[in-house]
């Protein structure tokens, strides 16, 4: 497990690295900037081109690495809005009487009920395609779980012996939420966090495939593969590759979680 | 067990409330607003006035939300923008289509990752289990569009083994609806006794549901699998075995039906997974379904119809929940008792 996490750390770290250098060491970064060579259109990977071309003559390897910032943003946004948005929610919810509890509760479950991928579709399709308002759409629809565990977190703490304490001694529910329950349960959000980011990339790449996500002078996974539906069934390496990136970076997310799960839990240590 | 039934049932319409309350707020969220798409290019002021009035966005929201319910209890689902027909008319032309393909491939997720689940639990820790486990676990992270592409690469491009998109092809002259009106293809066809129809349309389904199949049955194996070691750390299991009954005869006798809840559970789940994974699926293979319906819809901002199928999808889900939520006694004798 020790190698496993590792290598999902230096994976992750390699995409956030090269996507940002690439357009400084790249000698196709005029491709990430629209440029057309119509002429080299379409080549298979060479030691020219590591992950051949597409129909407009960019360079693929530098696209796909490229890609990747767009990704990362998506992860990290959508982890932060989702976290912002759902940890008070559900810290409140936690320390609320039982009535407010349970209408907050309701509507959170509303929220669920919706299939995976749905909630993100409509709301993005509402407020049009962009890369910004998939990360609204997405975390819209997962905001929820994390109402659902700060407020189990906040159930949890509130109900042990030290708080019973620092009650008795005029403690309000802010300070309580302060200073016991958000520093006691910032272990499960990092664990949530990670695993979400990658399916977050996954999720967004996903609604750019459908058109609503990144548009074309962006560069993202998702919207280079739509780009080569025209022609992939003679350009294999415009959808491998791409897809590959996708793949790697979802299962990185989701190891480095498992790891922090276990590092994070005394009780999953053995 | 009554209080049990009504609790879930007042749960769900409670559910099904907010759910609905949550879609009409989505669609208001609107920037522009969506009676510019009715009259289409270049309107008058006049045009956009009338049509504000016969939509109904000129009253205050209330209203508006009131008449959406109303609405929505009679099952009108507003008019499409884009084809001008009924909302409910558009779903139920595809409607089937989509009922097919989700549900062949969810029979082929749940038998294959229960039984897969369980040769993996049986024999824990080989090659075998940690193989099929790690195919599992990597169909989770799999972009459900890609498979599909490298799919249709490599059986349609390479191989020519299965037909690259569509339902059927070459059948257009065979008039099904004289005949048999399930609207499911594998069954009409089998009911007219056309095989040739048959063959060519479970060619046609094949790699779709493949795609939707290696999306969702890795969950299904990982929680029959979890489920059935976690039972085999019991003290009773162990004691079976002490008394010399082998490792598979009391996994059968014992861990395979404590397997039942967390798998029906995650069940219900994967239908989800899959009701969403038909928008990237059925718009790859160009499936005449609700997805590609939906996808087309969202490119041409029809909205009344992008939110028809959405009602469609979150009530048949809550539905298939409270479907299952109403199985767990029946399924566990132990959960009768709680709610007796």
């Amino acid at each position: 497990m020790k190698k496993a996490s590792g290598a999902a750390f230096t994976f992750i770290l390699f995409v956030a690295l090269s996507s940002v250098l690439v357009q400084f060491v790249s000698p196709y970064a005029d491709d990430l900037r629209g440029a057309v060579h119509l002429e080299s259109g379409g080549q298979h990977p060479s030691l020219k081109h590591w992950f051949g071309t597409d129909a407009a003559g960019r360079d693929l390897f530098t696209l796909t690495i490229y890609a990747g910032l767009s990704s990362l943003k998506v992860a990290i946004a959508v982890v932060l809005l989702s976290v912002v948005i759902g940890v008070p929610i559900g810290m409140f919810s936690g320390v609320s009487s039982k009535n407010t509890d349970e209408v907050l509760m309701r509507i959170v479950d509303g929220f669920l009920a919706f299939p995976p991928l749905m909630l993100p579709l409509i709301i993005t399709s509402v407020l049009g395609p962009s890369l910004n308002n998939v990360i609204i759409g997405i975390s819209m629809s997962w905001f929820p779980w994390y109402v659902r565990i700060a407020r189990s977190q906040a159930m949890i703490i509130l109900s042990s012996g030290y708080v019973s304490v620092s009650k008795s001694m005029g403690a309000g529910k802010l300070h309580i939420i302060k200073n016991h329950i958000f520093p006691n349960s910032i272990g499960p959000f990092l664990v949530q966090g990670t695993i979400d980011a990658g399916y977050a990339i996954l999720t967004a790449a996903g609604l750019s495939f459908i058109g609503l996500g990144a548009r074309h002078p962006e560069v993202e996974w998702g919207l280079l593969l739509t780009q080569s539906r025209a022609q992939f069934l003679n350009h294999w390496w415009e959808v491998f590759f791409p897809g590959l990136f996708i793949i790697f970076t979802v299962i990185s997310f989701n190891i480095i979680g498992d790891e922090l799960r276990i590092l994070t839990n005394p009780k999953e240590r053995e | 067990m009554i209080k049990y039934y009504c609790n879930k049932l007042f749960s769900m319409a409670i559910v099904l409330l907010v759910v609905t309350t949550i879609t009409f707020f989505v669609s208001r969220l609107l920037p522009g607003d969506p009676t510019s798409l009715w009259v289409g290019d270049h309107p008058t002021k006049e045009q956009l006035e009338n049509a504000k009035k016969d939509l109904g966005f000129d009253r205050p929201i209330y209203e508006q939300y009131k008449s959406y319910m109303i609405g929505l209890l009679k099952l009108d689902l507003g008019i499409s923008l884009r084809t001008r027909q009924p909302v409910l008319e558009e779903i139920g032309k595809r409607f089937f289509a989509t009922f097919e393909l989700v549900s062949v491939s969810m029979f082929f997720a749940v038998s294959f990752g229960f039984l897969l689940g369980l040769f993996s639990a049986i024999k824990q820790n080989s090659g075998y289990d940690k193989l099929i486990s790690g195919i599992g676990y990597i169909g989770l992270s799999f972009p459900l569009f890609w498979l599909g592409m490298i799919l249709q690469l490599i059986f349609f491009g390479f191989l020519k083994w299965f037909p690259l998109h569509g339902r059927s092809s070459g059948f257009e002259g065979v008039d099904l609806d004289s005949f048999a009106s399930t609207g499911i293809l594998l069954l009409d066809s089998l009911l007219v006794g056309n095989v040739g129809l048959f063959a060519n349309a479970l060619m046609h389904i094949t790699l779709p549901a493949l795609t939707m199949v290696f999306g969702v049955f890795g969950l299904i194996l990982r929680t029959t699998r979890s489920s059935i070691i976690e039972t085999s750390q019991e003290p009773f299991f162990k004691t079976y075995l002490a008394y010399g009954v082998s490792r598979k005869k009391t996994i059968w006798f014992t861990a395979f039906k404590n397997t039942l809840i967390p798998v029906t559970t995650v069940s219900g789940l994967s239908f989800g997974l899959l009701l969403g994974g038909t928008f990237l699926v059925e718009s790859i293979f160009d499936w005449p379904g609700l997805g590609q319906f939906s996808v087309m819809s969202i490119l041409s901002n029809d909205f009344p119809a992008i939110m028809g199928v959405t009602l469609l999808y979150t009530t048949t889900y809550v539905l298939i929940n409270f479907l299952i939520d109403l199985l767990y006694p029946l399924i566990d004798p132990r959960i009768r008792k709680i709610n007796v």
